[in-house]
């Protein structure tokens, strides 16, 4: 049994050779008779660290022993403060090395600060309601994917039989067009009544739904939030009671919510929303069946009650409903709840805890380096110190001296780092992917204060720990030994070359990983979309009120707004549809092959559909493989057809022809519509680029007609013609809003932007690290080099070739390098383990990526050497031996 | 002309009169058994140096050992001025306790 080995460092770190001897040699003994004597040794290590820090505290307490000086008493403070300033001096008087450790530490800290902003927000931060995390999803999916849907039926069943909870709701995102006061398109939900207490929330102006206003015929009410209430309405207190239009239909407002309420349900599982309304299902009435799964369900667990049991009592109760009615379950189904915060963070949970672990890298870098400069500075200044010691001052004063100084850096750095910090902030957020939840609450906080804090004390922590260990403070007896002459013990030179190994390392990790993410959304750009996004501009128009019920109604608009557009100059092609690739839609029918003739649902077939006009396949560019598209004698009086793309036609029909066939779709009232299958035509991808598309259907307008439209144009001068198709849209349809005007190809990036934001700052965190590595290097060569001035000098004159001399400098740092390498291709498994799920179509350590970090750190590697090698075969032999 | 020396100064000094070979961990020793009071390896050297400084104490080191890591002991001896100084602050003592010690229960 040792004593532990740290405590021993520390000793002989902190205490010159005679009492370290001593002491070290005392507590060793004493250390292993105890435990001789049958005391624990974990105890035992204990008591060796109480007595070292005591030694340790007792040596910096005391004054040298030939102290000179019989300095007056003086308080702590005026002691301290008296330190401080002259450290403050010192430090100034070599501004060198203050701007080499403060620039570094304070661009880490500052990059730090920011990604921790953002962490916090998101991540860390609880959700502002009353019991953020008794707040869960509930749905019903395959197990191990996201909260799914759930049908209105079952939502019943579980709020009435399930006790684990004390509050069950459910939702459905609803988008209506307010048109009058103005006319714009809203974001909202439909929700059961008991929502907004479930929450925890109560209207600041007004009151909640009512149990009797969630009915089919009395939900003609809603409530408005903050913002709204202020922007459309301008903050009238007089709103409540007033009649709004909502899609032509009139409403009452009831409450305005409190500016303080966010919607985090809203966030979680639509978008934030800013006007809700009562769900008014009947049970029984259409799309109130259990297979109608197009509902949301939120709950509150009852305080005591754990989201495992909670979790536990819906599914055995969902097992039951199977049994029950088995023709409207999906046997891969089961019911589950998430939290709504881990919801929330669940999509950047990911690439934000890769970022943050980068940029703690690269913290560990910054710290290295600055540590291995105050190496570097205690080494220097041995002589001065041992003068200092000889004129009284004490070892504490000495060591504390130590202790300031690397606060002052570090706590310079951290300021300067958190005025970076902020900035970067902003930028983060002006710049961030729109898929960041809460991104408005990212900003500075005390829980961003206290991070600062931390990172600058236990970075001043490491900066004046690793020369004591190193034995760099040593106290040296005797002044006048002579300065600069003195070798560098190898205990000092081996922790710089230790730091500069992980630097390399670390360097090298992150720039693995960050050429790792940037092939990925290289490979998911590069995924054909199965359409030609060229030129090619999206709008969402939204045809809503009771006029627009009538199909007739949405047909002429979209037969005349489709032959009006296309014919402005500039105009290419113009066609509407349901929904488009990656428009964030998720529009599925489900039916059966009519030759299987059934309605077990094992057999049934789930399309994407797509309601189009004839010219969609055009516009868009997707491929016609064989048959016909969608045409304009497809008419609703003519025989129903539908064209599938390759994926369906591989799924549903292997080995046989498509054409021809028939799938049978449920019409609602019991009705059936049969269509046949008459073209196939390329797959897109429609939820995500890294997601293999599913079987898709297109149908003519005509015959399914959907009053949820996107415009699709194609134009090489969309600017330019858009005046006019807004002004063609409001001549037919003054109440139609326009939304979302985009071009195909944004969204196409949008798809890959969490990626590709990812994949960015890890590039720039990858650079920063590299850079820094490169400078740790390249100090420790130059330094290693001006302290062996001399012994080159003298090589030189005893005719020692230049090559040799190099060969002396550059082994040395190669084989850092080397090793450095080494361990980060080690490490980068771990790490890049981390990013697999942020990966497509790349390994985690792949073999470009792998490369580049490699030559990166060899260029490093080079870039570090060559001044100093430069210098050192430069030596002129009567420089070196004037030298002191 | 002799120091006044400290109380702890004082107890060190017994401690190292008392034995043979005294050095670290005795001289802690000793002060515990008698006293009951803990004194830390810190405190205990820093006061040896102290008082080798001021020639009350000399020390020589002695051999290395493995149940000290291989580290050397150091021993003292109390030097003459050393017992000089040591007698002194003990005649202060026990002059001040003269006639006061029985109020304190002590003989």
């Amino acid at each position: 049994m040792r004593p532990p080995h740290l405590a021993r460092r520390l000793l002989d770190g902190c205490l010159d050779a005679d009492a370290a001897e001593a002491i070290g040699g005392d507590l060793t003994e004493e250390f292993q008779r105890r435990i001789a004597r049958g005391r624990s040794p974990l105890w035992m290590r204990v008591w060796f660290w109480r007595q070292t820090v005591v030694a340790v505290a007792w040596r910096w307490r005391a004054p040298a022993p030939r102290s000179l000086a019989g300095a007056g008493r003086r308080t702590m403070v005026e002691t301290l403060w008296t330190e401080a300033r002259q450290t403050f001096r010192a430090v100034r008087r070599s501004p060198g090395f203050a701007l080499g450790a403060i620039v570094p530490l304070a661009l880490a800290i500052g990059l730090a600060t920011s990604v921790f902003a953002v962490v916090h927000a998101v991540l860390l931060r609880p959700l502002p309601i009353p019991r953020p995390d008794r707040l869960v999803a509930v749905g019903e999916q395959p197990a191990g994917e996201s909260i799914g849907n759930i049908g209105f039926q079952t939502f019943l069943d579980f709020r009435d039989q399930a006790t684990s909870f004390d509050g069950f709701a459910a939702i459905r995102g609803w988008s209506p067009t307010l048109t009058s006061p103005a006319t714009v398109r809203l974001n909202g939900m439909r929700v059961t009544s008991g929502y907004f207490s479930m929450l925890g929330i109560k209207p600041a102006l007004g009151r909640d739904f009512t149990v009797d206003e969630d009915t089919p015929e009395t939900r003609r009410v809603a409530i408005l939030s903050d913002a709204l209430w202020r922007r459309e309405f301008g903050s009238d207190p007089g709103v409540v009671d007033r009649v709004i239009k909502l899609n032509e239909v009139e409403y009452r407002v009831v409450g305005v919510l409190p500016a303080s309420f966010e919607d985090v349900v809203g966030t979680a599982r639509y978008s934030p929303s800013e006007i809700w309304s009562p769900l008014g299902y009947k049970a029984g009435a259409d799309s109130t069946c259990r297979g109608c799964r197009h509902l949301r369900a939120v709950a509150s667990i009852k305080p005591g009650v754990t989201e495992v049991a909670a979790n536990q009592e819906l599914r055995s109760l969902q097992a039951s409903y199977m049994k029950q009615f088995p023709a409207d379950y999906d046997a891969e189904d089961v019911a589950a709840v998430e939290r709504i915060s881990s919801v929330i963070a669940r999509p950047l949970a990911r690439p934000l805890y890769v970022l943050f672990t980068a940029v703690m890298l690269v913290l560990t870098i910054a710290a290295a380096n600055a540590a291995s400069l105050m190496v570097a500075r205690a080494a220097d200044q041995e002589h001065e110190r041992a003068l200092r010691a000889a004129l009284g001052a004490s070892r504490g004063q000495l060591m504390r001296q130590r202790g300031i100084e690397a606060l002052i850096v570090a706590g310079g750095a951290g300021a300067v780092g958190l005025g970076i910090g902020l900035a970067l902030t902003s930028w983060l957020v002006a710049h961030a992917p729109t898929t960041i939840p809460r991104a408005e609450l990212v900003g500075v906080n005390y829980s961003v204060l206290l991070f600062v804090l931390a990172a600058v004390v236990l970075t001043a922590g490491i900066m004046a720990m690793l020369p004591a260990l190193s034995g760099a403070l040593r106290p040296i007896g005797r002044a006048g030994s002579t300065p600069g002459r003195a070798t560098d013990t190898r205990a000092r030179v081996r922790a710089r070359e230790g730091l500069i190994v992980v630097d390399v390392a670390i360097a090298l990790m992150l720039a693995v990983g960050a050429g790792a993410m940037v092939r990925s959304v290289e490979r998911l750009l590069a995924v054909d979309t199965g359409f030609n996004p060229a030129d090619v501009y999206q709008m969402g128009l939204s045809g809503v009120g009771p006029r627009w019920n009538e199909d007739e109604v949405v047909r002429a608009f979209q037969r005349d707004l489709v032959a009006r557009v296309r014919q402005l100059p500039g105009v290419e092609g113009a066609a509407i549809a349901g929904q488009i690739p990656l428009g964030g839609n998720y529009d599925t029918r489900g039916g059966y092959l009519e030759e299987r003739q059934t309605d077990r649902s094992e057999d049934s077939v789930d399309f994407q559909r797509y309601s189009v006009t004839p010219d969609y396949l055009n516009v868009m560019g997707i491929p016609l493989k064989r048959g016909r598209g969608i045409a304009d004698a497809d008419r609703g009086n003519s025989p129903l057809v539908m064209v599938i793309n390759e994926t369906a036609a591989r799924k549903f029909w292997p080995d046989q022809d498509p054409i021809g066939r028939r799938v049978v779709f449920p019409a609602g009232g019991g009705k059936k519509k049969t269509l046949t299958v008459v073209g196939i035509v390329g797959d897109v991808r429609h939820y995500q680029l890294d997601e293999p598309p599913d079987p898709q259907m297109y149908l003519p307008q005509e015959q399914m007609t959907d009053s949820s439209m996107t415009l699709v144009v194609k134009s090489p001068r969309f600017a330019d013609v858009l005046p006019a198709i807004r002004e063609e849209v409001r001549a037919l349809g003054p109440d139609v809003p326009i939304f979302g005007v985009a071009p195909m190809a944004s969204l196409i990036a949008d798809s890959a932007a969490t990626r590709r934001f990812t994949a960015a700052l890890l590039g720039v965190f990858a650079v920063v690290a590299v850079l820094m590595t490169a400078a740790g290097l390249y100090g420790l060569v130059a330094y290693a080099v001006s302290r062996r001035t001399r012994e080159f000098g003298i090589r030189l004159a005893l005719g020692a070739p230049k090559g040799r001399i190099r060969r002396l400098v550059i082994a040395r740092g190669a084989l850092l390098t080397a090793a450095g390498g080494a361990l980060g291709l080690l490490l980068s498994m771990p790490l890049t383990r981390l990013l697999r799920d942020q990966l497509y179509e790349t390994s985690a350590l792949d073999t470009a990526a792998v490369a580049v970090g490699l030559l990166a750190l060899i260029a490093t590697s080079a870039l570090a050497h060559a001044v100093p090698v430069a210098r050192a075969t430069s030596v002129s032999p009567t420089v070196a031996l004037r030298g002191e | 002309m002799a120091d006044w020396l400290g109380e702890f100064e004082q107890l060190v000094l017994f401690a190292v009169l008392q034995q043979d070979e005294p050095y670290g961990v005795t001289i802690r020793d000793v002060i515990e058994e008698r006293t009951g009071r803990r004194a830390s390896a810190g405190s205990v050297y820093t006061t040896l140096e102290r008082l080798e400084a001021r020639g009350l104490v000399s020390s020589h080191w002695g051999e290395p050992t493995a149940e000290r890591g291989g580290k050397r002991k150091r021993f003292y001896r109390v030097k003459p001025a050393g017992r000089e100084a040591l007698a002194k602050s003990w005649r202060a003592v026990r002059a001040m306790a003269r006639g006061a010690a029985p109020k304190l229960g002590e003989p």
